[in-house]
């Protein structure tokens, strides 16, 4: 921040470029000279001139008066010091007025903007980057970003694989293409990105559970009443239309619980299984890049000990994830009592993650489901409850080429399917993945099925905060780290969305 | 380092005005002021040649010139003129830019749109810049060239062009 002051004010000095004023006056207007002009010169009849600071017109413009030279036709000196002389023995005046550039004007708003983006920056750091590997698909209206791949995988040892919907995918033919890309300071290590593909139901869709089996849907019913803590959220949740619900975290405790409660007037038969959409605010993210800044230059030490210190430290270390929970899906019981069957929720702001929670036999109309989740945590972008077949097995699609930076990239597709040496990538890498789909692609839903890790750049904003008694906390006591950040959240929670999307890191 | 070849390339790619006064002919403006010679001026004659020199003087029908050859020219006989006043401070501009596009480097990756914004921003204000001291006839008239002539009030009787000493170069 102060780097960006110091360069801001050397940005301004520096761009003083100037333009020149000047006005020739007869001497029978001396009178109206311009008094602002640090010198007059006056021209005479012969090629002479007097070139006159601390100068004066006296006697309305008749008589002048200054300190300075003569110079003969050649520009050279033939006398100095006080002249005195009247206007009329003058052919002609000059002034000139030495005006900033409308350049520096210019270089001024930038240097001003440059400043504003470092304050905010350094005020917010924890989100003004972030990512994990993110997917891109074809959908019906081009591409749209539909899978982020393990998101919560920031170091070697929470190395994980992650399974996505494709919920929005449309193939145009067998051959389908995932771009994949780097959009934050990270180095990304993806072992595998296989498409998983399942036959779909007529009239249904395919969804997954948390624990990876695929059950086809058929009945699809969105739910008639949705009500949160703010009230009717119906709007929120009903169809999958990027509007989703959302809350804000409470101000006292970033782990504090809310509930939502759904009904579905219209209940399918059979067996059902709660489908829901959702992906995660920025939350996490800033609690991840807390972490990293209390660490500060004990960052990589602690990295490296989750991955030497076995699954103790692996435990610790997932501790605060733990605290923040998933979202928990309750029904009631004969007694009413609210019982919890299931959760969902993966880590990640970015993508919105589709899976199905199978419900337990009921017979009672309406459906009520109560769902508990962490305040402002969660953005809730679609719920449906809907008639669950059989798990399905799904067919395994590795990739066929790839491509970077236009062509074709031998060594990442061995790296993709050979799983030996895994496929690294930089800040604004950008791959394409292409798979062969089956003939009858058109009726298969679509997932991905990616493993890896990714580790994020210590930056130099984060270093000042460096706290290890804070950061122990994050590990020891997450309950009371969670309630001690939440005012310091609270403070850049309404403008870190803005920040985040404006943040990404493209080539 | 990177950053001020980019600002330097865009300025050269810009279409920045040019002139062909020789290194350190002209002064800056705050020099300028006090200074009691003329700017440069280059003609394009009509008969397909070019002149070039100090602004000794001008008048609604001749143009006096002091370059490697004193000429005095009847602007029947010029097609078209440039006057350069004074040194347009590019540089400046260009330094400045530089600075800018390093000083993102605090804007996290912001940065990928402030850094290309100064060298967008910069060089369109380098090339704006260094138009600013140039005066054209046309559109100009001839006499309105004389602010920025050694002798404004015109050719001084009894001043021989052959006589008068060529401007010392700064260093």
């Amino acid at each position: 921040m102060r780097l960006a002051v110091v360069l801001s004010v050397g940005v301004t000095a520096l761009a003083c470029a100037h333009r020149l004023e000047r006005s020739l006056v007869t001497p029978r207007n001396a009178a109206t000279l311009d008094a602002k002009s640090p010198y007059l010169k006056a021209h005479l009849r012969s090629g002479y001139v007097y070139v006159l600071a601390d100068w004066h017109a006296d006697s309305g413009g008749a008589l002048i008066r200054g300190r300075g030279v003569l110079l003969d036709p050649n520009r050279v000196r033939v006398d100095s010091g006080d002249f005195r002389f009247p206007a009329d023995s003058v052919a002609l005046f000059e002034t000139n007025v030495v005006r900033s550039s409308g350049a520096n004007s210019a270089i001024s708003v930038m240097a001003g903007i440059t400043a504003t983006v470092a304050a905010i920056c350094a005020l917010s750091p924890k989100t003004c980057f972030g990512s994990c590997p993110t997917f891109y698909a074809p959908d019906s209206a081009g591409e749209s970003l539909q899978a982020e791949a393990f998101s919560a995988s920031i170091a070697p040892a929470l190395e994980a694989t992650d399974l996505d919907m494709l919920y929005r995918a449309r193939p145009r033919g067998r051959d389908f293409t995932l771009r994949v890309t780097n959009e934050a300071l990270e180095t990304h290590v993806i072992r595998f990105a296989d498409v998983i593909a399942v036959p779909r139901p007529e009239d249904g869709r395919v969804f997954v559970t948390m624990d990876g089996v695929f059950r086809p849907a058929t009945s699809i019913t969105s739910p008639t009443g949705c009500v949160a803590p703010e009230g009717d959220c119906l709007a929120g949740v009903r169809s999958f239309d990027h509007v989703e619900r959302t809350s804000l975290a409470d101000s006292t405790d970033l782990a504090a619980r809310e509930t939502v409660d759904l009904e579905f007037g219209s209940v399918p038969a059979g067996r059902l299984g709660l489908v829901i959409a959702s992906r995660q605010s920025l939350m996490t993210t800033y609690l991840i890049y807390q972490t990293l800044a209390y660490l500060g230059t004990q960052a990589t030490t602690f990295l490296a000990r989750l991955e030497t210190g076995g699954p103790a430290a692996r435990g610790f270390a997932g501790e605060l994830g733990r605290q923040l929970g998933t979202i928990d899906v309750l029904v009631p019981d004969s007694g009413g009592v609210w019982r919890t069957v299931g959760s969902v929720g993966e880590v990640g702001p970015i993508a919105v993650d589709t899976k199905v929670v199978p419900l337990p036999p009921t017979s009672g109309k309406p459906l009520r489901v109560r769902l508990r989740l962490t305040q402002g945590l969660w953005r809730l972008e679609y719920i449906a409850v809907a008639t669950l077949g059989d798990p399905v097995q799904p067919m395994r699609i590795v990739p066929r080429t790839v491509r970077h930076a236009g062509r074709d990239d031998a060594a990442a597709l061995r790296a993709l399917r050979g799983r030996v040496r895994p496929l690294v990538t930089f800040p604004g890498d950008v791959y394409e993945i292409g798979y062969a789909l089956p003939a009858d692609y058109q009726h298969d839903e679509l997932f991905l099925e990616a493993r890896g890790y990714y580790m994020e750049w210590l930056r130099r904003e984060w270093l000042p905060e460096e706290n290890l008694a804070a950061a122990a906390q994050l590990v020891l006591q997450p309950r009371a780290a969670l309630r001690a950040l939440a005012p310091a959240y609270k403070r850049q929670e309404a403008s870190a969305e803005h920040i985040f999307w404006n943040s990404r890191y493209a080539r | 380092m990177r950053a001020s070849a980019v600002v330097a390339l865009g300025l050269m790619l810009c279409g920045c005005a040019g002139n062909t006064a020789p290194p350190g002919f002209l002064d800056p403006p705050v020099v300028a002021q006090a200074s009691g010679y003329g700017g440069w001026m280059q003609l394009k004659l009509a008969n397909g040649t070019r002149a070039d020199g100090e602004l000794i003087a001008v008048s609604a029908d001749s143009v006096w010139l002091l370059g490697a050859t004193p000429v005095a020219v009847p602007v029947t006989a010029v097609k078209e003129g440039k006057l350069t006043t004074v040194d347009a401070e590019v540089g400046k501009v260009a330094g400045a830019t530089g600075l800018g596009v390093l000083s993102t480097a605090s804007n996290g990756l912001l940065l990928i749109f402030t850094a290309p914004l100064w060298i967008i921003v910069g060089t369109a204000a380098g090339s704006s810049q260094s138009y600013t001291p140039q005066r054209r006839v046309p559109p100009l008239g001839w006499a309105e060239l004389n602010a920025f002539a050694r002798f404004p009030q015109g050719m001084p009787s009894g001043v021989s062009l052959a006589q008068l000493r060529p401007k010392p170069r700064r260093r």
